[in-house]
């Protein structure tokens, strides 16, 4: 039988080195898939040396990075507190949609300095009222979060899809109406809000009052509740920061890259890669704004491959194992695994 | 008007629901949860379809769909069992691995295969076992020995290993069975539901219905297979309902929004001890 020896004290440097072992093992091996889904050395090692030195896909790397930080930032909050919610890709979504109404379907004539920060609290709003509503089902009607905000996903596709090709539908063609050219942001603005989020939740989460009882109550809920915390009121917080800084993700996807929409056969992801992100940043704020960098640039690979026949599918995937290969290098740097 | 005819067509539909409940159902029993159904379905559906492509053979797909969900459950039982890494993290990576490797193996130009045409005598013997498996599963839980040891490790796992009974192999064996289940019930949607076709997003969130079902049967076999079903029975039913003059937004959510609903409801009542989830889990 298997089990595991703890090695004893182990620094943070040789943590974070044993993350980046795992990371790299992950990235060959994802790698090493497409070669075996048949792509030629030549497509991948051009892809992976574009992705990385050509301004466009640098450009690119830093625009999807908007998403994907604005839901991970938030989530490493959440998930310190152990609400687990997976919410973050329905709210990137609502985000989008709302931004999108905002600034091109609502009639209302603004600046752009004022259209960009009524659209980043708007679809801070919406997000953090899915978050809320999470919140709400676990705390009074005792429903596990997982499942409430994976199914809530599924219904916000569902009417996004129907928002899209029906009211916001515009011609003959199921897309909708573009976000004026105004309105737009450069890609360099986007790490820039991110940048200010990740601060500004990191001051939250190891400088605040919050942040202690958030920290208490994920490592032992009793004693933080004996100590006087209150479970409900840290999981609405953290819900509510959380679910916000999702939105914020969907109103830089619009502003940075998205423009339009048309219906979606599947989930666009970019939440879905925040809940990555968390994870290989050990919800830490800081780690996770440099992580979505990382993991965008994946994405931008991914995309690239695409013109040799790799499904975006493969994006997920190859991002997934460079996460379980990053925990488990971290789990055998702390522990040695013995035969029983 | 509800008629046989009815009836057993959600039955074919809420199969692959109700196989892959049965498969995690079992894990839970023994205090642990998969959250990758969905990818193991997603791997077994691509899986089953290139061997089906190959062999021509839609029974040899379903074996496919089988290995499939067993090769994800490996990663499963490596990261989440062996390493103790944290089993909702695995769980949601499997999802997403799953998912990316099926399209990945898709894309290798294995897409469609000839399907598994409903009520031949591979559907029938499906749908039969589909039915014989609650049973089965609950004689196993309730009227064996190896059953009470599942049961035992569910409820304590520390009394369980003091008791000498063999607690990770289990557990081991409930991941690799729930892998093989879900593998299965991929295969089926992509043979059966989509005509031998496999395409991105096809599973379309039926593993997170699977583990619905399994709260929503209380962690009982035959209460697992009534909640897969009436899933299955609730999809099926959306053509008509969209008939009816439902907006076709709602029809389409309906799965989804009766499943939060029942949650809400199920997660009351598992408040009072009679109705408890395995403690372990």
């Amino acid at each position: 039988m298997l089990f595991l020896e703890e090695r004893g004290r182990v620094s943070r440097l040789t943590i974070i080195l044993g993350t980046l072992a795992g990371v790299f093992a992950g990235f060959s091996l994802a790698v090493l898939l497409t070669l075996l889904a048949g792509v030629s050395l030549a497509s991948v090692l051009g892809s992976l040396i574009y992705t990385y030195t050509s301004s466009s896909a640098i450009a690119s790397i830093l625009a999807l990075s908007g998403p994907i930080a604005g839901s991970a930032i938030g989530l490493t909050i959440a998930y310190r507190a152990r609400f687990i919610t997976i919410a973050s890709e329905g709210q990137v979504i609502a985000g989008a949609i709302v931004v999108l109404w905002l600034l091109a379907y609502s009639g209302f004539k603004m600046g752009p300095l004022e259209g960009f920060i009524l659209s980043l609290f708007l679809s801070g709003f919406v997000g953090a009222s899915i978050g809320f509503l999470v919140a709400l089902l676990k705390v009074k009607l005792y429903v596990n979060e997982i499942l409430s905000s994976l199914m809530i996903n599924y219904i916000i596709l569902v009417v996004a899809n129907y928002i899209i090709g029906g009211p916001f539908r515009e011609g003959p063609f199921a897309i909708t109406r573009s976000v004026p050219h105004e309105y737009r942001v450069s890609f360099t603005l986007i790490p820039l809000v991110t940048g200010l989020i990740t601060l500004a939740l990191w001051i939250l989460m190891f400088r605040s009052k919050l942040g202690l009882a958030v920290e208490a109550y994920g490592r032992a809920p009793k004693a933080a509740e004996t100590y006087g915390h209150d479970p409900s009121r840290i999981i609405f917080s953290v819900a509510l920061i959380s679910g916000f800084s999702a939105g914020v993700g969907g109103a830089l996807m619009m502003l940075g890259f998205q423009h339009s929409m048309s219906p979606m056969s599947v989930f666009p992801g970019y939440g879905y890669m925040g809940v990555l992100v968390a994870w290989l940043s050990a919800n830490n704020p800081l780690a996770a704004f440099v992580s979505s960098l990382f993991i965008s640039s994946i994405a931008v690979y991914g995309r690239l491959l695409q013109a040799s026949g790799v499904p975006l599918g493969y994006v997920l995937g190859a991002q997934a194992l460079i996460v379980l290969s990053a925990l488990t290098a971290v789990t055998l740097v702390k522990y040695r695994v013995r035969w029983l | 008007m509800v008629s046989l005819e009815l009836l057993l067509a959600a039955l074919s539909m809420a199969a692959p629901i109700m196989i892959a409940a049965l498969g995690e159902l079992l894990l839970e029993r023994t205090g642990r949860v998969n959250l990758g159904v969905e990818g193991m379905m997603a791997f077994g559906a691509s899986l089953s379809i290139m061997v089906t492509s190959i062999s021509g053979s839609p029974a040899m797909g379903l074996l496919g769909g089988l290995v499939g969900g067993l090769i994800i459950a490996l990663v499963y039982v490596a990261a989440a069992l062996a390493l103790k890494i944290d089993q909702i993290v695995v769980g949601l990576l499997i999802v997403f691995l799953g998912i990316g490797l099926a399209d990945l193996l898709a894309a290798a130009g294995h897409t469609i295969a000839p399907a598994l045409t409903p009520w031949s005598p591979t559907h029938v013997t499906v749908i039969f076992l589909t039915l014989a498996a609650p049973i089965a599963l609950w004689i196993l839980l309730y009227r064996t020995w190896a059953g009470v040891e599942i049961r035992a490790i569910g409820t304590d796992e520390l009394a369980a290993r003091e008791r000498g009974l063999r607690v990770d192999l289990a557990r081991t064996i409930a991941a690799l069975a729930g892998g093989v289940a879900a593998g299965v019930a991929g295969a089926y949607m992509a043979l059966t539901l989509y005509n031998g076709k496999y395409f991105s997003g096809l599973t379309a969130g039926w593993g997170w219905l699977a583990i619905g079902s399994v709260i929503l049967g209380f962690w009982n076999p035959i209460g697992v297979a009534i909640a897969g079903y009436s899933i299955g029975l609730l999809i099926l039913l959306r053509p008509y309902t969209i008939s009816l003059g439902v907006p076709s937004y709602i029809a389409h959510s309906t799965p989804y929004i009766a499943v939060l609903i029942a949650l809400i409801i199920v997660s009351r009542l598992a408040r009072s001890p009679r109705w408890k989830p395995p403690k372990t889990l």
